[in-house]
This record gives structure tokens, C-alpha cells and sequence, in this order.
């Protein structure tokens, strides 16, 4: 469903052109999750932007072909993007504290997102509102949908996020570390619900991580990432069982999005990760204690 | 070390930015001439032998006038160009020595109330919100308004200066202060401030050597945009007649001088000082704009 | 919310005791009252019997309660220039200034806003630009040349507008008002601007930077995602969580608008309250000095409880945070 085909994005800069992300394939089938998964700076991120056409500029798209069934997603003028966008390519953020705009009700959000691409009433879309958000396993939601985000819990959030990406019923969802900052026991169950929407809908799933653990809780296939380039890809238990490259490769936790990290990694690799502090920090830590040294 | 400031943001910036470029010119021809005023001033406005009512409401000298005074003469026959280098010289000194007070104790009593915290914190904090709801110009001229009322009638002519300086301080120690205050709360959590304080440092030195190098960016920014409140608000006081008297003329009282000729043809008495006091402020204005980008690259 | 009205009501009081409080050591202790009211051929034993009189000789703190008190019966004190009520001084004044703050104000934000917005949605346009070099200039030309600037162009080259005065005002039962006459009008025009132009540079600004800030944010990134049309993108979503700050900072400048209008008023010798401040101060009228002081903290509290009702109203987090 989803293929891309060596995709180059580069960022130019005043040091010359950056280039984040070289030569990337992988394809994604329906009901597939695919795990992407690098240290922080890999080019996760910058991938999932390039595929749902909301690169930061300077950056982007300089090789490659995007493809989302028969649709060529780089030949897409500015509106056919943009009108593709939720219709058929979703997006989940890592922090459901701010994914959700404040000042608008859950119902809000969601009616104005249904209605963005499909020509229904507003009680239509409000009735499928709710029984998404039943779906999803927010209880009483006929009710709730009326609250505004403050009034939820950090994983209810996230089911909300989870319903406003599903309710137009896209072909793939991009989740960018959707679980990263949420705490261990919710995660779970978040990831249990990509799971069996992956299932029973038959949505392709890209899942943006560095959290090995989520990898292997849940995805079918995975691609490693390091530097821009693909290190590995392939099925998840062949991956993780016999990786080609050391996955010490990949230190986790330097600088990667704040959060609780929950994972398998432990003692060495976090004292490894200090070696990929920026330097300047360093430096001005330095400064700081050469007083008494 | 030369290589290194070369190949710095700040430099790469600056040699990219137009806008500063001209406006550093003008700010250095502007500030430079003031100061050299007394040596290149070809006559010296507050010495009455030196001008003569003989050449009055001369012209700039590209409408007839007198070649001696290139942008013309006041109806006292004093030259408009070394009017303004003189009255900026007084300007810049007053905004200048005002901004330096206001640094010294917005930052010092900033960088106190963050530290100590507690009831003086608060009390700090209490008048720095009461001072940020007044606006500057009102407390300057409530400031002046008190002083008349206790200084003795004559010493207050040679303590205008003074008055008019500590005012304008008073009125903008606050920025100050609150940058340094909020810097410190972020920085006295990190590990290397909590070393130096288990260390047993002093705190002065503590403040000093640690947590005052932090904010030495944000505080460049709003020196440099204080300095040009401190150059409005003297000018604006100036105007209303209530900063200086009309014997010592800053750029603010020249402007005052010069709008009895705004219904006259004289336009160069008012427009002369009133073009060269803009052209300053908005150098440096956007001289602090150009830093506030290179200190914030979010906003580039 | 009911408690957060009844916060706020509190330390109302208290900020207006506080100024209360700044006004009355003016009167007490810059300079001598008593020196002020009486002439010099007034003998000691009359200074002293009138000290006596007035409750100078009471103990502090009973002389700040008759103070405060009297204020509120609305005995505001006598001017030592004019020897007039100031109460009926600053009365006859409050219209001119407020008309004035008032029109500068809305000129600020009607243009301030959208121009806002516009430089914040599309950065790199060279109209933005254009925007920000005028607003930068803006910012460093002094309220005052603004007023010579413009009384120079459109009243003495052009004559098309008057340059000092109220021109004509109606009575509606103690408030002249300028809204009524098209001569009014016209004298409002030049120093309504000459106010507006800071407040406006400053309303841009400030639009433009929350603006930015909050199209950065995660919600608009996730909306974009989800395709919701730029319109609704920019102007529902963005706009409202833009003006959630800046409705306290416009808020605020009402103070400025205030402060600045001391020196417009001088510039067009507007009858308001600023020029009769700038009077007082020039003749050290301190009790005048002290009740505009209290005037003006009136209005800026009123102002301030009204912006806080208007947050109530826009976020609903501050409303009651009933359970989901």
C-alpha cells in the first residue's frame, strides 16, 4: 500500500546541504505495523514528515519516489496534499498533553475533522464520533465528548489523539513515539489498541520509535535506521533475533524526547549515552566546575 | 581568537544582515560624533561669545545659507550641527550612565531576590509588578514631580542632571532584574551550580561565576533596546518640559525649541535634531533586534 | 470561578489601598502642606491652629484612614494652584482622556491584529517584511514626533485637520463627549493616531510572536495532519489560542495608552487629564499629582477585572474543573 523507494530529504544550511535522510525503501501493507526505529537525529521523524508531505522547511524531498496505493504522493499539488491528510494518511504525535487544541471540546475537534473531508451533517458526524470514542474504550462517551482535553488523563488523551487520526478512516497512520511520554501501564494498553486497529480496520501502521521494547511488543516488520540510512529491514523476530549489525549501535536515550523512557536497556548504555551530549553542554558544564577544580 | 569570533553565528549573522550593518554605521557615527563634540563642533552652544544673533535663522546651506553652518542656525544664530552634536553628547551621557544604574541594580537585585528566594524575593518581585504596571514615563515624571517638591528651589538646577537620570533608572531596572531572577531559577537546579554550592562557595561568588555568564546574551539584548527607552524617554521629558532645562539643550529640548517654528518656514530647527534623534533610535533599535535574533535562534 | 472573581476583587483592594497609600505620602511628606495652602503673611500661631484643624498633628496611621475615607465619599482635597475641589478638577478632564484612550486603543487593535496575523502566517513575504521595518521604526520614533509628524502634514501642508483642542463637544449631563460632532471627530483624528501608532507596533508584535509560537505547536502540527482546512487552521484554531495571552498584554497597555497620552495631550494640548498631571508636576500641585495617581489605578483595575472575565470566557481551563 504504502512504498517508498529511495527516498533522499536534505536540509540546506549555511555549512553546506545536510542531508538526513539517504536512500530509505520500505513499503507498508494494510494491516501491517512497521517499526522504524534509530537513535535520535536517524531521520524517523523526517521520514514520516516526508511521506505526509509536512516537511519543515528548508527541508526537502531531493530523490526517491513516494507512493500511497496508486498515488504518486510527491506529484501532489499543495491542496490534493493537504486534502489527502487525514482523508488518507493520519498522524499520532508523542505528547497527547499538546495534540489536543485547549480551547476547543473533544466534539469540536472531531466533527470539524470528519466534516474537513467528508460532506455529512454535524449530528452524523457526532454520532460516529461517539462510538469511535466507544470504540477505542472511552466509556460514556456520549457524554465525555462534550468535556475539553484538560479534563482527561494523559492516556485517555492519547485515545482521543488515536480517535481524531482514525475517524476519517485513513489507509496509513504515521505514530511518531506515541507512547513515549506516557507512563509504562498506559502504554500498554495503547499499544494493544494500534494493535487490534491494525487488525480489525486494516490500517498500515508506521510506527516512529527508539524504544526497542515497543519494536518488539508489536510491530510485523521493522527498518533500522542510523545516520539516514537503512542499517537493516526486515521481519521483527528475524531482526531482533539476529540482528546484522550490533544493536548496541543504537544508544538509546541521548537527547531522545523527554518522557519516562521505559525499555530493556539499563546501566551500560545509559552511562554510553553521555558521550552523545552536545558538545557545547559540555563545554559550558566544563567552565562551570573548572572554578574549583 | 580573532578566527574564532570570524566564524562566529554573530559575525556570519551581521555580515548577512544589511539592516544591522547600516544601523551599527549610524549608531557609531552618531555616538562618535557626540562625544567628539567638544573637538569638532565648530562653535559651542553654551557659550554665549561663540554665536551671534547676527547670523540667525540662517538656512541649511543647500537653501542659500551661510557655508559656516551646513544644516542652518537657530534664531539665536547658534549652529544647528553643533547644537545636536552637543545635545546628543548630553543625551547619550544621561541614557548611557541611566542604563548602566538600571543593569547594575535590576541585575544585582535579580540575581539576590532568585537566590535568596523567600519574603525578599517576594518583596522584590512585588514592586518590580507594581513598576511594570506603571509605565516608564509615568514613574520618571512622578519621580521628577517628587523631587521638585523636596529638593530646596536652589539647588534643583544642578541636580536636574542627576534627577533626570536617576529617574529614567528607576523606570527601567525592572526588565532587568526580571531576566536575571528567572535565569537564576532555572540555573541554581543544575548539577554544576549545585556542585559549586555543596563546594562551599560563597554565593556572591556562586552568582558571579556561574549563573551571571548565562545570561550575559538576553542581557546584551536588553541593554541595547533599554538604551534606546533611556534616549526616548530623556527626549520625551526633554519635550514636555520637564527634564532639562532650556540652558543645557538635550535633543529632546532642542525638539521643544524647534516646534515654535513648525508653523514658520524655519523647518530645520525642528527637523534637524528631530531626524537625528530617530535616526539613532531606530539604529539601535534594530541594532537590538539583530541581537535578539542571534541569541534566539527559534526565531530566525 | 466564583472564588477566582472574589480573588481577584481582594487584591483589587489592596492594589488600590497601596496606591492609596503612594498618593497620601506624597501629600504628607513632599513637601509642607500647610507652607502650600497659606500664604506668607500668615502668622505661626494660624499655621499651627489650621495644622491642628486639618489632623496633621494625628497619629499617622488615623490620618491615612481619613484620607482613604474621604476619598471614597469622593472628597478628593483641594489643589494648592487653583484652590479648587481636584475632585471636580479631574472630573472635567476624565472624558477627554478616556474618548482619546479609547479611539487610539481600537485603532491599535483593528489594525493591530490582522497585520499581526498576516506577518505571522506568511514570514518570509516581502510585504512582511515591509511590515517589520515599519513597526521597527515604529517602536523608536517618540509618541511626540509622531504628533509634530503628523500636525505637520495634515495641519499646516495639508490644512485638512485641526492640530490642537477638542474642537466641538457636546454635554450629556456632565460628559463632553467628541463622538457627536463631525468637528469633534476631526480634532480626535491626528491625536488618536499619534497614541495608537506605539500600541499598534506593540499589538503586532506581540500577535505576530504568539502567533508563530503557536503554529509551532504540536496541535496545529496534528490538525495540519489531519487535513483540516486552512482556514479554520489559522483563524479558529490558531487565532483563539493567540489571543489567550494577548488579551492580558492589551490589558496591561491600557496603561500605557494612559501614560502616553500625558505626552499626546502636550503635543496637542488636549484638555485631558494628562495635561493637567504635566501641570501639576511643573507647579508641584501635589495633591492633584496624588488623585490622578489614584484615577488612573482605578481605571487600570477596572480594565484588568474586565480582561480577567474575558479569559474566563475564551479558555476553558480556568473554568470549573468538573471532572470528565
Amino acid at each position: 500500500m504504502l512504498t517508498v523507494e529511495n527516498l533522499t530529504v536534505q536540509f540546506p544550511g549555511r555549512h553546506g546541504t545536510f542531508t538526513a535522510v539517504e536512500d530509505v525503501s520500505l513499503s507498508i501493507a494494510p494491516g501491517e505495523i512497521h517499526g522504524l526505529v534509530g537513535e535520535s537525529g536517524a531521520g524517523k521523524s523526517t521520514i514520516g514528515a516526508a511521506i505526509i508531505g509536512l516537511l519543515q522547511p528548508p527541508g526537502f524531498v531531493a530523490g526517491g519516489t513516494l507512493h500511497l496505493g496508486d498515488t504518486d504522493l510527491r506529484s501532489l499539488t499543495p491542496t490534493q496534499a493537504h486534502a489527502m491528510r487525514g482523508a488518507r494518511i493520519s498522524m499520532i504525535f508523542q505528547d497527547p498533553q499538546t495534540s489536543l487544541n485547549p480551547l476547543m471540546t473533544i466534539d469540536d475537534q472531531l466533527i470539524e475533522t470528519i466534516q474537513a473531508h467528508e460532506n455529512v451533517s454535524s449530528s452524523e458526524a457526532r454520532t460516529r464520533a461517539v462510538d469511535l470514542l466507544e470504540e477505542i474504550g472511552i466509556e460514556n462517551a456520549a457524554k465525555r465528548i462534550k468535556a475539553y482535553p484538560h479534563q482527561f488523563s494523559g492516556g485517555m488523551r492519547q485515545r482521543v489523539v488515536i480517535a481524531l487520526a482514525l475517524c476519517t478512516n485513513p489507509e496509513l497512520i504515521i505514530a511518531d513515539e506515541p507512547t513515549t511520554a506516557l507512563d509504562v501501564a498506559v502504554q500498554s494498553q495503547v499499544l494493544d489498541l494500534i494493535r487490534r486497529l491494525a487488525q480489525t480496520r486494516d490500517i498500515g501502521f508506521l510506527l516512529i520509535t527508539h524504544d526497542i521494547g515497543v519494536i518488539a511488543q508489536i510491530t510485523d516488520n521493522v527498518t533500522v535506521l542510523r545516520g539516514g540510512k537503512v542499517m537493516e529491514t526486515g521481519p521483527t523476530d528475524k531482526v531482533l533475533k539476529a540482528p546484522e549489525h550490533p544493536l548496541h549501535a543504537i544508544p538509546d536515550g541521548c537527547g531522545a524526547p523527554a518522557g519516562p523512557q521505559a525499555g530493556p536497556l539499563s546501566g551500560p548504555r545509559q552511562r554510553q549515552a553521555r558521550h552523545c551530549r552536545p558538545r557545547r553542554e559540555i563545554r559550558r558544564r566544563c567552565r562551570g566546575l573548572a572554578a574549583w577544580r | 581568537m580573532l578566527a574564532r569570533l570570524l566564524r562566529s553565528d554573530g559575525v556570519y549573522l551581521f555580515l548577512r544582515s544589511p539592516a544591522a550593518i547600516v544601523a551599527a554605521l549610524v549608531a557609531v557615527l552618531v555616538v562618535g560624533g557626540a562625544f567628539a563634540a567638544p573637538w569638532i563642533a565648530t562653535s559651542n552652544p553654551y557659550d554665549l561669545a561663540s554665536f551671534s544673533l547676527m547670523d540667525g535663522l540662517l538656512p541649511p546651506v543647500w537653501q542659500g545659507g551661510d557655508p559656516r553652518f551646513l544644516l542652518g542656525t537657530d534664531d539665536q544664530g547658534r549652529d544647528m550641527v553643533s547644537s545636536i552634536l552637543y545635545g546628543a553628547r548630553l543625551s547619550l551621557t544621561i541614557a548611557i550612565m541611566a542604563m548602566v544604574i538600571a543593569t547594575v541594580l535590576g541585575v544585582g537585585l535579580g540575581l539576590a531576590a532568585g537566590y535568596f528566594g523567600g519574603r525578599f524575593d517576594a518583596i522584590v518581585m512585588r514592586i518590580a509588578d507594581v513598576q511594570l504596571a506603571l509605565p516608564a514615563i509615568l514613574t520618571a515624571l512622578l519621580i521628577d514631580g517628587i523631587s521638585r517638591g523636596v529638593l530646596p528651589a536652589s539647588m534643583q538646577d544642578d541636580l536636574r542632571v542627576a534627577v533626570l537620570t536617576l529617574a529614567i533608572a528607576l523606570s527601567l531596572w525592572v526588565n532587568f532584574a526580571r531576566t536575571a531572577r528567572a535565569s537564576v531559577f532555572v540555573e541554581r537546579n543544575k548539577d554544576y551550580v549545585q556542585a559549586a554550592m555543596i563546594m562551599g562557595q560563597h554565593p556572591l561568588r556562586v552568582m558571579l561565576r556561574h549563573i551571571l555568564p548565562n545570561i550575559l546574551g538576553p542581557l546584551l539584548v536588553i541593554m541595547t533596546v533599554d538604551l534606546a527607552s533611556a534616549i526616548l524617554l530623556e527626549a520625551t521629558l526633554s519635550f514636555l518640559g520637564i527634564g532639562l532645562p532650556a540652558d543645557s539643550p538635550s535633543l529632546g529640548t532642542l525638539i521643544r525649541i524647534g516646534m515654535q517654528f513648525l508653523l514658520s518656514g524655519e523647518w530645520w530647527i525642528l527637523w534637524v535634531p528631530t531626524l537625528f534623534l530617530v535616526a539613532l533610535v531606530v539604529s539601535i533599535n534594530v541594532l537590538g533586534d539583530f541581537l535578539r535574533d542571534v541569541f534566539n535562534p527559534r526565531l530566525r | 470561578m466564583a472564588y477566582f472573581i472574589l480573588k481577584r476583587l481582594v487584591q483589587s483592594v489592596f492594589v488600590m489601598l497601596a496606591v492609596a497609600f503612594l498618593a497620601f505620602s506624597l501629600f504628607r511628606f513632599v513637601g509642607d502642606p500647610i507652607s502650600q495652602m497659606t500664604g506668607v503673611e500668615t502668622s505661626v500661631q494660624d499655621q499651627d491652629r489650621l495644622r491642628e484643624e486639618l489632623g496633621l498633628n494625628d497619629p499617622f496611621v488615623v490620618q491615612f484612614y481619613r484620607f482613604t475615607t474621604d476619598m471614597l465619599r469622593g472628597d478628593f482635597g483641594f489643589s494648592y494652584r487653583t484652590r479648587q475641589p481636584v475632585g471636580d478638577m479631574i472630573a472635567s478632564r476624565i472624558p477627554a482622556t478616556l474618548e482619546l484612550g479609547i479611539v487610539a486603543l481600537l485603532i491599535s487593535l483593528i489594525v493591530g491584529i490582522p497585520s499581526g496575523v498576516y506577518t505571522a502566517l506568511r514570514p518570509r513575504g516581502i510585504a512582511t517584511q515591509a511590515i517589520l521595518m515599519t513597526t521597527l521604526v515604529g517602536v523608536s520614533i517618540p509618541t511626540f514626533v509622531i504628533g509634530i509628524a503628523l500636525i505637520f502634514l495634515f495641519g499646516v501642508q495639508l490644512g485638512w485637520l485641526p492640530t490642537f483642542g477638542r474642537g466641538g463637544t457636546v454635554d450629556l449631563g456632565g460628559w463632553t463627549t467628541s463622538f457627536l460632532t463631525v468637528d469633534g471627530w476631526r480634532a480626535l483624528i491626528l491625536p488618536a493616531i499619534t497614541l495608537g501608532v506605539y500600541q499598534l507596533t506593540l499589538t503586532m508584535r506581540l500577535v505576530r510572536a504568539e502567533m508563530m509560537e503557536v503554529m509551532r505547536s504540536d496541535y496545529i502540527r496534528f490538525a495540519t495532519a489531519r487535513g483540516i482546512p486552512y482556514r479554520s487552521l489559522h483563524y479558529r484554531h490558531a487565532l483563539a489560542n493567540t489571543m489567550v495571552p494577548v488579551i492580558t498584554i492589551i490589558g496591561l497597555q491600557f496603561g500605557g495608552v494612559i501614560a502616553f497620552s500625558i505626552v499626546t495631550e502636550s503635543v496637542f494640548q488636549w484638555p485631558g487629564m494628562g495635561l493637567l498631571f504635566l501641570e501639576s508636576i511643573r507647579f508641584v500641585d501635589i495633591p492633584v499629582m496624588g488623585v490622578y495617581l489614584v484615577v488612573i489605578a482605578f481605571f487600570f483595575v477596572l480594565v484588568n477585572m474586565a480582561v480577567d472575565l474575558l479569559y474566563l470566557a475564551i479558555d476553558p481551563r480556568l473554568r470549573v474543573k468538573e471532572a470528565a
